[in-house]
């Protein structure tokens, strides 16, 4: 029956995989932490990373729930709204998601269901499934589709970890009549935990029609509050980010500089549900 | 026998009759340590890519021969001068100063080693320039006698030639030469420079430099007829450049005091700073510049110095600094006919080259002045630094050059006046920096930036700099990538971070932009610069380091048949392996590999390369070094040419560029004969597999190698 499950899903995928959308951005990265640090993040672990990196999630203390808003250019037209929800359990932790770009005439809309766990005390690995919804104009149907996706985060020593990621290795389409697909898109990065207050991190990712991006960025703790920075390469962006701890409550800001098109403000929120011990 | 013969015979006198006479071997640490020297290698290999080729880095340098020789007392209050040649930054500045206070006075220079942040390899920079002194403070001058017997006098000469015929020296007619008269140069190939120097403890300093380029007048009676009838002044024997300086410091309120040519460096160097500057350097942290005020010049730069006097009045936490200045500038003119006034000039465009080989460069000579006067107020307390900065400067004639769309803001009228203030505050884990400064037309500029500490071994650096297409400064070099501050934009982020013992990564991005079109560049243009470096030392005798960089611009469309240029990018990477070893006592092995990759939109890419092996023989309780390198470069044009530092004689630097395809060999020796005289000869040749003719213009030689010779003579007494 399982098995059967899976064949068809991936013989949907194979189908849906013919066709498709061009500048497709909502793959995933979502939350202001990792937009303060350069956009790397598929080495971070908190409960953002079930967009950015969903063996992250395995991490998880409690049930946590995380809200972000992103506001690109300062046009309302572009922005994103996106909303996390990660729950541990005997079994791993499940997770749901989602993250809505654009506006009336043109969105894309995206939610994603995770489970994550730890395979060793060092290891963890998660699984996405995501169904994605564009609508453009009023005149045009409605595209849709259904990618997967894996994730590995790895601790290598006291100081170093490291995370993997690949977003839609079937290469889903998302248009009936022409051959528009999603991007493909793989990354891989190492964190550094220089000290316990400073953390840096640097990460490449490529998606299959652009060129490889790198990004890089410092978490710096000073008690409750955290300043961050950070650069990607391509696009070439620099970011600047705070945050602040409040009991199980914290807040992010992000602000990201683009030398021809402008700022790109990001907020977001998270709460811890219920501690685990 | 012609002359170079004869200075040759009679160099080579000198080293004979110097070798006969009994030496005393005496090790003294004169020349720049081998980490120092890596370290201002590296520097410089990146500033001679931004800067044009005859620039002279002496300027740049001195301090730091200066101090090689000079030690500075590490208990002293001249320890400052270790942050401001950015061997110490200010956090280790900081806990200097916290250990002294702490622990007291050093007892030996290794005691350094004990202090928080001071890793092996600032130390093996540091040692050999520092002592540990008593850290007394500033003692009375004694009388004019004594310090002229106990001050230490050098004098320094050298000689130099391309050995090859260049085409502005070879022999013609008269009558070619009255149809072209600056077809060939007035003096002969050889460059001479002297340079005398005194110094009484780093309080009383005196100097003189004398220079003549190659090309330029030293023998009137050389100069051909029909040229000479050319020349706008009588030539006179001797150099084309003189230079001379007088610098006292700590007498009473004096704090400084300069006569003759010296340099003005304060704040951030927006407002004012004479010379030159490291500019975007290899290290993050040395985007914060540290303004050490009036300074000697005995630069060879001929058109980058302050001529006149200058002196700063230290009363208790204020600094008052004064200047006046009045130099010659080279400058072509245009003459205004007027039937009732005669004739008018009026300037055309300024020269900064400083050489004066043909009729034409000669008569360009000192045709107008350039004078500025001006001061500063300072504010110094233990965390801030605050300076207010004015001054005012004027040609001697008006200006009346062409005016393109890409100079149109950058222009004025010859008289102009710029006032700035800048702070510096420091704390013990962020130094924060800033200028802002105003131009008489009302352009601004900006800068403001921070180094922090996040942890020990972590240094984060961010600036953001804003210069306006209007601002107009002659006297300004601030950090960024345009030659002149102003039109640019940038934001600039660097790390330096200790990952583990031995492992060093440095790495930063910086943005810019140029709102107003550049020369050669018909339009707003943007840019950027990836730097990312891991160092790994082995241990003391082996250490190595891999650089990868990539930097983008964008200039016209090169394309002759298009009426419109519009803009198109242009990246140049870069990537070096670099290996210095010590395998025997007295053998240093120095490996690099280096790759260059350029590609302009609209162009195919074009790719260079070399691979070099030094050998750096120095064997123990001898008199003498050997250094030695071999080259192979292959570029496939001057868009993928590349920069090397080589070893050369002491207090010059060359970094020459590299295209096509060949060899660069060299072979250098260093003598010393007894304490008090040194001597250095060179030689150099540059071999071409794919070149017959080498060079354009009039240094244009018909084969395919090119020979430098030098010869060098230091007398210390």
């Amino acid at each position: 029956m399982m098995n059967k499950g899976i064949v068809f899903l991936l013989a949907a995928l194979m189908l849906l995989g013919r066709q498709s959308v061009g500048a497709f951005e909502a793959h995933g990265r979502a939350g202001a932490r990792q937009a303060g640090m350069g956009g790397a993040s598929v080495s971070l672990a908190d409960v953002w990373s079930l967009m950015n990196n969903p063996a992250g999630i395995a991490a998880l203390q409690s049930t946590s729930a995380g809200i972000a808003f992103q506001n690109r250019f300062f046009m309302k037209e572009l922005s994103q709204r996106s909303g996390v929800v990660a729950m541990p359990s005997s079994l791993g932790t499940f997770g749901l998601g989602f993250t809505q770009f654009g506006y009336r005439l043109y969105n894309e809309n995206f939610v994603r269901l995770a489970y994550a766990r730890n395979l060793h005390p060092n290891f963890r690995a998660g699984l996405g499934f995501n169904y994605i919804y564009v609508q453009a104009g009023n005149e045009y149907p409605a595209r849709q589709a259904v990618a997967f996706e894996l994730g590995v985060q790895q601790r290598i020593n006291r100081q170093l970890s490291m995370g993997a990621y690949l977003f839609n290795p079937a290469r889903a389409g998302i248009s009936e009549n022409t051959n528009d697909r999603l991007p493909m898109v793989m990354r891989f990065g190492l964190g550094f935990h220089f000290t316990d207050q400073l953390y840096g991190l640097a990460e490449v990712e490529k998606q299959s029609d652009r060129k490889p991006d790198i990004r890089a960025g410092l978490e710096y703790q000073y008690h409750q509050f955290f300043l961050r920075t950070g650069v990607a390469v391509n696009p070439s962006i620099f970011n600047f980010g705070m945050g602040m701890h409040i009991g199980s409550f914290s807040i992010d800001i992000s602000a990201g500089l683009h030398q021809q098109l402008g700022t790109t403000l990001q907020a977001g929120m998270q709460f811890n549900l219920n501690k685990v011990r | 026998m012609d002359r170079f013969s004869k200075l040759v015979i009679a160099f080579l006198a000198i080293g004979l009759m110097v070798v006969a006479t009994p030496s005393r071997a005496q090790v003294v640490s004169d020349s720049l340590s081998r980490l120092l020297g890596e370290y201002l290698a590296r520097q410089l290999e990146e500033l001679a890519e931004n800067s044009d080729e005859n620039a002279d880095f002496t300027d740049l340098l001195d301090a730091y021969l200066y101090y090689s020789e000079q030690k500075i007392d590490i208990n002293g209050p001249q320890v400052s001068e270790l942050e401001a040649l950015r061997l110490l930054n200010s956090f280790q500045m900081e806990k200097l100063l916290e250990y002294r206070k702490r622990y007291g006075l050093l007892l030996s220079v290794y005691e350094l080693g004990l202090i928080e942040g001071f890793d092996d390899a600032t130390l093996e920079v540091l040692i050999p320039i520092v002592t540990a002194g008593d850290g007394s403070r500033v003692q009375r001058l004694p009388g004019p006698l004594t310090i002229l017997k106990r001050g230490r006098n050098q004098v320094l000469t050298r000689f130099e030639r391309v050995l090859e015929m260049r085409e502005g020296y070879r022999p013609t007619t008269d009558s070619a030469l009255g149809a072209k008269p600056n077809s060939r140069y007035l003096g002969g190939p050889e460059k001479y420079f002297i340079r005398y120097q005194f110094n009484y403890r780093n309080r009383i300093r005196a100097g003189l430099v004398m220079e003549k380029d190659p090309g330029e007048i030293f023998l009137v009676s050389q100069i051909n007829d029909t040229l000479r009838s050319l020349l706008t002044s009588k030539p006179r024997n001797g150099f084309d450049f003189y230079s001379a300086h007088l610098f006292v410091r700590d007498i009473g309120v004096v704090k400084a005091l300069a006569i003759g040519d010296y340099h003005l460096n304060f704040g951030q160097g927006l407002t004012l700073w004479s010379g030159l500057s490291f500019g975007k350097s290899t290290e993050p942290a040395a985007i914060m510049r540290y303004g050490q005020g009036i300074r000697p010049s005995a630069s060879l730069n001929e058109a980058l110095f302050m001529r006149g006097i200058a002196t700063t009045i230290a009363i208790k936490r204020f600094d008052i600094s004064l200047f006046y200045s009045h130099r010659p500038v080279d400058a072509s003119l245009m003459s205004l006919t007027d039937s009732l006034a005669g004739e008018e000039f009026l300037i055309s465009s300024i020269q900064e080259t400083g050489l004066h080989r043909t009729v034409s460069e000669y008569n360009r000579k000192h045709a107008t002045t350039f004078t500025a006067y001006g001061g500063r107020l300072g504010y110094r307390s233990r965390r801030l630094e605050i300076g207010y900065t004015a001054y005012a400067s004027s040609t001697g004639l008006a200006f009346s050059p062409r005016v393109y769309p890409y100079n149109k803001f950058r222009i004025h009228n010859g008289s102009n006046s710029v006032q700035g203030a800048d702070f510096r505050l420091v704390f013990p884990h962020i130094v924060g920096f800033g200028e802002i400064s105003r131009s008489q037309n009302g352009g601004l500029a900006g800068i403001a930036g921070f180094t922090a500490q996040p942890a020990g071994f972590v240094t984060l650096s961010m600036a953001y700099r804003n210069y306006g297409i209007n601002y107009q400064n002659d006297l300004s070099t601030a950090f960024g990538e345009n030659t002149y501050t102003n039109n640019e934009r940038g934001l600039y982020g660097g790390v330096v971070a200790s990952l583990a013992p031995g492992w060093k990564l440095t790495a930063f991005a910086d943005h810019f932009s140029f709102p107003w079109l550049r020369y050669l560049t018909d339009g707003p243009s943007f840019g950027r610069d990836y730097y990312f470096q891991l160092d790994r030392r082995f241990n003391r005798r082996a250490d190595a380091y891999l650089r990868y960089r990539t930097k983008s611009r964008m200039k016209d469309f090169s394309d002759p048949w298009n009426y419109i240029d519009y803009q198109v990018p242009y990246t140049r990477q870069s990537l070096r392996f670099h290996l210095n070893t010590q395998p025997l006592p007295g053998i240093a092995l120095r490996n690099r590999i280096e790759l260059v990759h350029y590609e302009e939109q609209g162009k195919p890419a074009s790719v260079g390369y070399l691979i070099y092996q030094d050998v750096i023989y120095r064997p123990a309780g001898k008199p003498f070094e050997l250094t030695f390198r071999y080259m192979l470069f292959d570029a496939a044009d001057y868009d993928s040419r590349l920069y090397v530092y080589e070893n050369d004689v002491l207090y010059a630097f060359s970094i020459p560029m590299f295209y096509d395809r060949g060899t660069r060999t060299y072979l250098m020796l260093r003598y010393r004969a007894g304490r008090s005289l040194d001597f250095w000869a060179r030689i150099g040749q540059t071999w071409y597999a794919d070149r017959n003719i080498i060079g354009s213009g009039l240094e244009t030689i018909e084969g395919n190698r090119r020979t430098d010779f030098k010869l060098q003579l230091r007398y210390k007494f």
